[in-house]
This record gives C-alpha cells, structure tokens and sequence, in this order.
C-alpha cells in the first residue's frame, strides 16, 4: 500500500519518543502502594464477609439458642428448689434404723451408704434427664416467641 | 517482546504450589512500567493513570490463581488493562454527562497543561491528532506505533482479527496525516 507508506514516512519525520513522564521514584514506589491498596481490599472483603455472615436465619438461630439456654435453666432452678441433699441421706439413716446397730459393722454401713446414694443419685439424674430431653424436644419443636418467653421467666 | 521467557517463569510459579504470590510480584515488576503508559496513552492523566494500573493489578492479583492458560499470559493482563481504562473513560462520561467529542477533547486540554508531559509542539500535535482516533482505534494505534506490538498480539489482547487490526491501523495513520498537515 503506497499511500500507507507515505502516511507512515511522513510520521516518521517526528521523533517517535515517550512524552509521558512519571513524578520522581513512582515506579520504585508502586509495588509498596499496591500491596497496601491489596491488603486494604482484602481488610474490606473480610468486614464484607463478616456481616454477611450475620444473616437473618442465622440471628433467629442465636436468640432460639439464648432463649432455649434461658428456659432449661429457669425450669431446672424450679425443679431443684425443694431437692433436699440430706433427702439423699435420710433413706440411708431409714436402711440402718431397721437394723439392729449390733449387726452392722463399718464395711456393711458403708455398702449400704454408696448403695442408697447411687440409686437416690441415679434416679434424680434419671428424673433430671428425662425432664431435660422432653423440654429440649419441646422447644425444638415448637414455635416460640422469644420475648413471651422472657416474660414467663420474669 | 522479550519478555516471553520471563513469561514462562511466572507460569512456572503458577503451577507450583504455594507460588503465587511470587509470580503475581514478578509480573508487577515485568509489567508495571509498559501497562502505566499503555493506559496514560489511553487515559493521558498520570493521577488517572496511577488508579487504572492499580485497579488492574488488583484484578490480575485476584484472577492469578485461576488463570488457566488459555491465552498467553501478556495477552491476558494487557487486556485486563485496556478493559480497566476504558471502563474508566465510560464512568467518566457517565459521571460527568459528557459526550465521546467532549472526552476527547477533554484529554486534550489535560495533554496541554499536564505537567508530567515533556513534548515540543510536534509531540503534542502528534498526541493531539491520535486523540481525535476512536477509541479502539486509537489503542490500537498507540500499541502498534508506540509499543512496536505486532499485529497478531495486538489481535489477542484486543480480540479483534488480524485483517481487522491492519485496516484500523492504516485508517488511524491517514486520520493522524491529515490532522497533522492541517493544523
């Protein structure tokens, strides 16, 4: 293409240079300004990411727990209220009135003792056990309005 | 472009483990320099400039770990480049209601009075009369004439066919002579 030769002659008469300059250590300076710039966008996209994560469905699940955490310990403070630990003794103390004190010896009083307390203590842990799962599997599945709950412990 | 071997290091670094860190500050320090004036060509501001460069850092950092080789790696942050500076140049007229004319001819005022431009009248008549190029055409211009690029590279970055890049260069050469004897 001739006429492209001349257009492109006629431009090579001007000096072909780079006309742009650049303030004094901009590119020594550059890879340290990025690598803020980067550690700025990661420090945002973390923050993003972290409220993100606080999503409706997942602040419902927080106050459900709360709530539920609330209730177990309210009903086991009224549950326990008039437990008496000397009730775990007194049985023990009925056992060895029926006996004779003559033929108890140490080793019999003290079998008897561990006996009454495991089966006093493993039925209220029983007992206890049994209250828990069956408040857990209520308020798992049951809808609950939390500030009705609250109230109901005041 | 001589820097194909350095090229296959940084892709060596990609496919090692634990590597891309290092390869993404090989490719600032290859590239850093002949992307900013590829965009300060595009853009002429050097504050403009400096944003853009970074913005397209910023992208490349983020892309690098799943950049899956199918261009070259030079084609791939080149167009990163070009993209980031011309998205830039259409917020700009967005944010600022201006038309394509009035961007152009905005670019050319900031050529005159920049202080990070060092050329005599013939350099900025030269810079004024690319300025009156289309966009694309004036890219194209800026990385045949000024980056001595071949054809078939400018071609991948701009994904435009080689037939395509030749007739838009040799219009951009006749629009550039004709401003230049007529002003």
């Amino acid at each position: 293409m001739p006429n492209q030769n001349k257009h492109i002659e006629n431009l090579n008469n001007i000096e072909k240079k780079n006309n742009f300059i650049v303030p004094e250590g901009y590119f020594e300076n550059f890879p340290s300004r990025l690598n803020g710039r980067i550690v700025r966008e990661k420090e945002d996209f973390s923050t993003s990411q972290g409220l993100r994560s606080f999503s409706p469905n997942k602040l419902s699940l927080a106050a459900s727990f709360i709530g539920l955490t609330l209730l177990i310990f309210s009903g086991m403070k009224f549950l326990l209220r008039d437990k008496e630990p000397a009730g775990i003794i007194s049985p023990v103390v009925a056992e060895i009135t029926d006996y004779q004190i003559n033929e108890i010896d140490d080793e019999m009083l003290f079998e008897l003792y561990t006996e009454t307390l495991s089966e006093n203590q493993s039925q209220h842990v029983q007992d206890e056990t049994e209250i828990l799962n069956a408040m857990i599997e209520y308020l798992l599945y049951t809808d609950m309005d939390i500030g009705l709950i609250a109230q109901e412990l005041q | 472009m001589g820097t194909k071997l350095k090229d296959q290091d940084i892709l060596i670094l990609l496919r090692t483990k634990g590597s891309v860190i290092h390869a993404f500050n090989l490719i600032v320090e290859l590239y850093k320099e002949r992307l900013y004036y590829h965009i300060r060509r595009i853009l002429i501001d050097h504050n403009d400039s400096d944003d853009v460069l970074q913005n397209t850092f910023v992208k490349i950092w983020k892309g690098l770990p799943g950049f899956r080789e199918e261009s070259l790696l030079y084609t791939w942050i080149y167009r990163i480049a070009t993209n980031e500076a011309l998205n830039f140049l259409k917020q700009k007229r967005k944010r600022y209601f201006l038309l394509i004319s009035n961007v152009e001819k905005q670019l050319s005022e900031t050529l005159v009075s920049d202080v990070y431009f060092s050329g005599d009248e013939l350099q900025i008549k030269l810079q004024k009369a690319v300025l009156t190029l289309p966009e694309k055409q004036r890219i194209i211009f800026n990385m045949k004439y000024f980056d001595a690029m071949k054809y078939d590279e400018i071609s991948g970055i701009l994904g435009i066919t080689v037939g395509g890049i030749k007739a838009s260069f040799y219009h951009a050469v006749k629009k550039i002579e004709k401003y230049l004897s007529e002003n």
